[in-house]
């Protein structure tokens, strides 16, 4: 792994800004001034102020606590989401480029029929019926699920594909010509040579997942109040007049999406340029 | 080498088993989705009988497999079900909606494509100057951002805070149609989503060019004593277009389907709007037809990209 190479700037700024992101949630308790979901009814939709450094809102909950909590609903969505959908992903396409056949005919038709759908309107479908047969599970969750779900073909066609030109590899050739067992190879060969990709893919899972909660939540169907959500921020700039005149409640939650996507982006990126090594 | 004919043949052929796959899962989909058939007709006036009867009358009470193949046969004629909501057929809803969709989402693509790819040419004529890594980095960040925020932030700034253009819609409420009016109403939602789709363009077809770049023939062209602009322009760009082909071929369907989040963002009345108005009604046959159309023209769109990207690149071999 070659650390220092072309955008290492933007590498190094990937990374600063996402340690800034990720600790400022979970360092959510200590910093909030306030509870997310405590009320002051006595300054309702207020602007910034000392007491309320990023204001309130309709209920008096004091915005920038629910920006902290907000941003740990989140980051938590779209790092297990990531993570669950590129583990599926990894585990169906090395399957399927491992063993070929009819396995991988079968995974690779189910994966294209998966891809052929657009994905946000059918994690919108989802929902509801989600909702109706599963009516306790938390919404954090559900959207987890959801996202993971609809999420494991893309990385499921590019494993399938890496491992495929591994399996032709004159190293893995060479080590199974001197009789090395099939475990053997998966653990010793493919698997690190797959490692990078699998690093870069649930690093761009993360944004992706980010950017899914926003829009999912923004059309009311993702995470669902009280829990504070950065999407679940932006819903407010449904209504008109919040829109038009109060920006301290959906301009900080847009913000922090944008920046920690652009940083996941970044941090994916340059990881791609320093792992492309074979 | 087979024909193109042949090869077109071939590849819906291929289609087949995924489309019936997409059915099955929408028919699953639209039966075990919230809100049942009846449920509307749940009168409490209504006997068991009357109510079994209407059962009857809808076919609700033939085996499952059998229901599906009626729907089938019935997308077939066109017959994308039937807004119970609404009282009246799915694609009659959903007609009604496409021409405001065609325009926005046509309008933003004529436009991000033109000035994606001319970007994209600029650029790579000098690959690495300041121009390009600004670019390079523009339209990375772009793709980074979510497009609805975006959408809001114009909304509040030149709305809100300058009053250029109105907050959302396709038309002044209690005005007579006038093309200029309309024009006021277009220009944010499709300048958003031009610069999304530019962001797109300008990297694939930028990529594809620097690619092409290496050749052999491009060499060639060089050594003629042939311009930078012309060695680009003339011998590289149509070799570089596969990707921005694969890219439109994407693009496709969202000229049906719309962009959901965007048309919301602008209350724009398109597809987009309908489709996350038949999800707060709950009104699925909607929503699913919505979404199978859509689906249909992402596969149509995949084997346009195919052809064309065929027809391009001579060392693409259909026969393969």
């Amino acid at each position: 792994m070659r650390l220092k190479t072309k955008g290492s700037k933007r590498f190094l700024i990937g990374i600063i800004f996402l340690l800034f992101f990720s600790l400022v949630p979970l360092l959510a308790r200590y910093l909030s001034p306030y509870e997310p979901d405590a009320l002051d009814l006595f300054n309702i939709e207020a602007p910034p102020s000392l007491a309320h450094p990023l204001g309130t809102d309709a209920l008096g909950r004091d915005v920038l606590s629910r920006f902290f909590y907000g941003g740990r609903v989140s980051l938590l969505v779209g790092f297990l989401s990531s993570l669950f959908s590129v583990g599926i992903g990894t585990i169906l396409g090395s399957v399927a480029g491992y063993y070929g056949g009819k396995i991988e005919i079968f995974i690779m038709r189910f994966t294209d029929a998966m891809l052929s759908f657009p994905t946000t309107l059918l994690a919108l479908v989802l929902s509801p019926i989600f909702n109706r047969y599963l009516p306790d599970l938390p919404s954090v969750w559900r959207l987890i699920i959801i996202l993971a779900g609809l999420g494991w073909p893309f990385t499921c066609r590019l494993i399938r594909g890496e491992v495929l030109s591994l399996k032709e590899s004159t190293f893995v050739e060479a080590s199974r010509l001197m009789g090395a067992r099939e475990a053997w190879i998966i653990r010793k060969h493919l698997f690190p040579a797959l490692l990078p990709t699998v690093i870069v893919s649930v690093t761009f899972g993360v944004a992706n997942g980010i950017l899914a909660e926003a829009v999912l939540s923004y059309l009311g169907v993702g995470i669902r109040p009280p829990t504070p959500s950065w999407g679940g921020m932006l819903e407010e700039a449904k209504d008109l007049v919040t829109l038009t005149s109060m920006p301290w409640l959906w301009m900080p939650p847009g913000i922090a999406i944008m920046l920690v996507s652009l940083s996941v982006n970044w941090l994916g990126e340059g990881l791609q340029r320093r792992t492309r090594s074979y | 080498m087979k024909s193109l004919g042949r090869y077109i043949l071939d590849r819906v052929f291929q289609m087949l088993p995924i489309l019936f796959f997409i059915s099955v899962v929408t028919f699953v989909l639209l039966y075990i989705a919230p809100g049942h058939p009846l449920a509307y007709y749940l009168d409490p006036s209504l006997s068991p009988e009357e109510l079994s009867a209407r059962s009857e009358a809808l076919g609700l009470n033939q085996p499952l497999y059998i229901q599906y193949f009626k729907w089938v046969g019935g997308l077939f004629r066109g017959n994308l079900g039937w807004s119970i909501l609404r009282g009246r057929p799915v694609e009659e809803v959903i007609m009604e909606r496409i021409p405001a969709t065609l325009l926005l989402m046509g309008t933003s693509l004529i436009i991000s494509v033109s000035v994606g790819v001319l970007l994209a040419v600029i650029s790579a004529i000098r690959p690495y100057s300041l121009l390009d890594s600004f670019l390079t980095f523009l339209t990375f960040a772009g793709l980074s951002v979510p497009g609805f925020f975006l959408g809001i932030l114009a909304i509040y700034i030149f709305s809100g805070r300058l009053e250029w253009f109105p907050v959302g819609g396709m038309s002044t409420a209690g005005q007579d149609f006038s093309f200029f009016d309309l024009l006021r109403h277009l220009f944010l939602p499709s300048s958003v989503l031009s610069f999304i789709n530019i962001c797109g363009f300008f990297r694939y077809t930028r990529s594809g060019l620097l690619e092409v770049m290496d050749e052999d023939f491009i060499t060639t062209a060089r050594a003629k004593g042939l311009s930078e602009t012309a060695v680009v322009v003339r011998h590289g760009l149509r070799n570089a277009l596969a990707p921005t082909v694969t890219l439109l071929g994407i693009a496709l369907p969202s000229l049906i389907g719309g962009a959901s989040v965007i048309e919301v963002v602008f209350s724009w009345p398109g597809v987009g709007t309908l489709m996350v108005t038949a999800l707060y009604q709950r009104d699925f046959p909607v929503l699913m037809g919505c979404m199978l159309i859509t689906t249909f023209f992402t596969l149509v769109g995949g084997l346009l990209a195919d052809i064309v990207y065929a027809l391009l690149d001579p060392r693409v071999n259909i026969g393969g």
